[in-house]
């Protein structure tokens, strides 16, 4: 049974000094709903990102999480939402599970085994990701924003250095994904935006 | 709690793995130990001077090592990921725990390493445990909030020290004090002083760990 | 808004009253009359931190963030510096009148130097943020760690170790003990520093609000 999960963004913008990033964005996502942030370098779309994730504060406007129709506090947002990006970096000196062990909430082996599996980085496990090759790293990403089964699925840039194997097996599970939860992707690839059933461009 | 277990594990095996930080401080304060004591080897000092100096020595040993544990967090750019994984209420508990005991291994080890060097010994030894515990406790406990202050600002080297300096300095004074009553064999220990360290250490703790959000999300 | 204009009326009053309308205390004779200047910029500099902490505070946990809080914090620590440096200034001369040195490690002098380091610390720590690092919130943080920290120094410290300082103010027995034109004149003169201050501030707050909002418009 999958909770009934809603993402409400209320007329936001943010704006540092001297430089305003997006203006006046209002949307309403809610389970099985797919969609795809685009829009050029510097946009906004990775800051767009962590503002629907809870990390950064709009400079007006707000973000609402309801669960089940209870509002999410917006401290608690990351209980629900997956959120990778190439800013998000597992630590070097632990090795791949370890990284694992340390964002799962109930550790669970087979679990996680099953996504290193699915990833092709089950040979990898124990080695030290400083050791990982770029493609590896983003691949132990998608896992590790994966391994809490969010509701929500936030990701910036999902194929950036993967490969075409890489990207097949990314583009299946998040097909699979998409029909249950709500699935964000920043990208300006034109596959990627081919999964998701809307677009919201940034000017 | 849960949280707070996973954080404090992987800072530790991160400590154990990489040796970095405790390496560095340890050989500072070795290094700070043996000069003072080669330069002072043929004068006799007051007890207050041995006081102040041991001091000195921790407090420096502190700005050295106290706030790497954020700031490796920053350098390698792993803060988004351990943001995104865990509250800031456990990720500073559990930073604080790790300071707590890397910095009572240290002390603990600096003042073995000065007693022993400078050829001192307290007449009041239990006395003298407390107060040495009492003000690195209290150390740690202002010097963690304001790391992670700095480790925002880009841990730029001599910002910690300048910024934390006038907020122990009664932390200072105070346990400079105790230390020195502790040598001496004509004063009974006054344990006021170590409360005052304490329910200080106690006062910012319980700021830090209301702030600390505010410090490390932009929420 | 009206109110703060008085202190068009309430300093020269006061300025007149420490001057002239009052008889020069008994033992330190004409110099006594910087007492009238020197504790209220004092008490001032101890008043900017505490509004600066409080500001702060009420900046980062009312759920709204106010830009004007953060504004006010960093404009209150600002004159705070000011009202520090010039409260050092006018106790040293006077402690070069009445003790013979313009420094004697006082209790009361050291905790306003620490006042001093602490107000460089924040102006060092928020030039060196981004706002991208959220500046705003840890500077806040700061001031209100400080705020905390300050009665340590000004109240405390000065109460355990033995001072130089004559005490007029506040004694063990909270009680004024000066002569009643001494008094009133004080206090006149504490309240129109007091509503100085706070009228610099208001308007730094309001000039810092329109450059904010002239950004804006750009």
């Amino acid at each position: 049974m999958k909770n009934n999960t809603e993402l409400t963004c209320n007329k936001i913008s943010k704006k540092y000094t001297g430089r305003r990033l997006f203006k006046d964005i209002s949307l309403k996502l809610v389970n099985g709903n797919s969609i795809s942030v685009t829009g050029e370098n510097g946009s906004g779309k990775t800051t767009f990102l962590k503002v629907i994730s809870g990390l950064i504060q709009p400079s007006s406007g707000d973000v609402q999480l309801l669960r089940n129709n209870n509002p999410v506090n917006i401290t608690n947002f990351n209980d629900y939402i997956g959120f990778t990006g190439p800013a998000v970096n597992p630590y070097p000196i632990l090795n791949a599970m370890e990284n694992i062990k340390f964002s799962m909430k109930n550790f669970s082996e087979e679990k996680s085994l099953n996504l290193l599996e699915k990833f092709n980085l089950i040979e990898h496990k124990n080695k030290p990701v400083k050791l990982f090759s770029s493609g590896m790293v983003q691949r132990l990403r998608i896992i590790i924003a994966m391994i809490n089964s969010p509701d929500i699925l936030i990701l910036d840039e999902p194929g950036t250095n993967l490969d075409s194997k890489g990207k097949d097996i990314l583009y299946s599970i998040l097909h699979d994904f998409k029909n249950n939860g709500i699935l964000v992707i920043a990208t300006n690839d034109i596959e990627e935006k081919k999964i998701c059933s809307e677009n919201l461009e940034l000017a | 709690m849960n949280s707070i277990v996973r954080c404090l594990k992987k800072d530790l095996l991160m400590e154990f793995r990489s040796k970095t930080a405790f390496s560095i401080s340890f050989t500072f304060s070795a290094i700070t130990t043996l000069a003072i004591s080669l330069i002072t080897s043929q004068i006799k000092l007051d007890e207050n001077i041995h006081s102040i100096l041991l001091w000195i020595i921790i407090f420096f040993s502190a700005m050295n090592g106290l706030s790497h544990i954020f700031t490796r967090e920053e350098e390698e750019g792993t803060s988004l990921f351990l943001m995104l994984n865990h509250k800031p209420e456990s990720v500073y508990l559990s930073k604080l725990i790790f300071n707590l005991i890397y910095f009572i291994i240290l002390s603990s080890i600096i003042c073995t390493m000065y007693l022993f060097f400078l050829q001192i010994s307290p007449s009041n030894i239990h006395f003298f445990i407390i107060s040495v515990f009492s003000g690195s406790t209290a150390i740690v406990s202002i010097t963690t909030i304001l790391g992670a202050m700095v480790s925002k600002a880009g841990g730029k080297g001599s910002l910690l020290t300048a910024v934390t300096f006038p907020l122990l300095l009664p932390v200072l004074w105070t346990s400079i004090k105790m230390t020195e009553s502790s040598f001496k064999t004509d004063v009974a220990p006054y344990l006021g002083n170590a409360v005052f360290l304490l329910a200080f250490s106690g006062l910012v703790i319980c700021l830090s760990y209301l702030l600390f959000r505010f410090i490390w999300m932009e929420v | 808004m009206h109110l703060y204009k008085t202190v068009f009326i309430l300093m020269p009053v006061s300025v007149y009253m420490s001057m002239i309308y009052t008889s020069p205390a008994n033992m330190l004779g004409e110099s006594s009359r910087i007492l009238y200047f020197h504790v209220p910029i004092a008490w001032v500099s101890v008043f900017a931190f505490l509004t600066a902490g409080a500001a702060s505070f009420i900046y980062l946990f009312s759920n709204k963030k106010n830009m004007i809080n953060h504004i006010a914090a960093y404009n209150s620590a600002y004159l705070g510096i000011i009202f520090t440096i010039l409260t050092l200034i006018s106790g040293s001369i006077w402690s070069k009148i009445s003790w013979g040195s313009y420094w004697n490690w006082d209790p009361r002098q050291t905790s306003m130097l620490v006042l001093l380091m602490i107000y460089a610390a924040y102006f060092a720590l928020n030039a060196s943020l981004e706002e991208k690092d959220g500046k705003e919130k840890i500077s806040c943080s700061y001031l209100i760690f400080g705020a905390v920290s300050m009665p340590f120094f000004v109240f405390i410290i000065p109460r355990i170790y033995p001072s130089l300082h004559p005490d007029p103010v506040i004694n063990a027995e909270y009680k004024i003990n000066l002569e009643a034109d001494m008094k009133a004149t004080l206090i006149l003169s504490t309240a129109s520093f007091t509503i100085l201050y706070l009228y610099i501030l208001n308007l730094m707050n309001r000039l810092k609000k329109i450059e904010v909002h002239m950004e804006e418009l750009d």
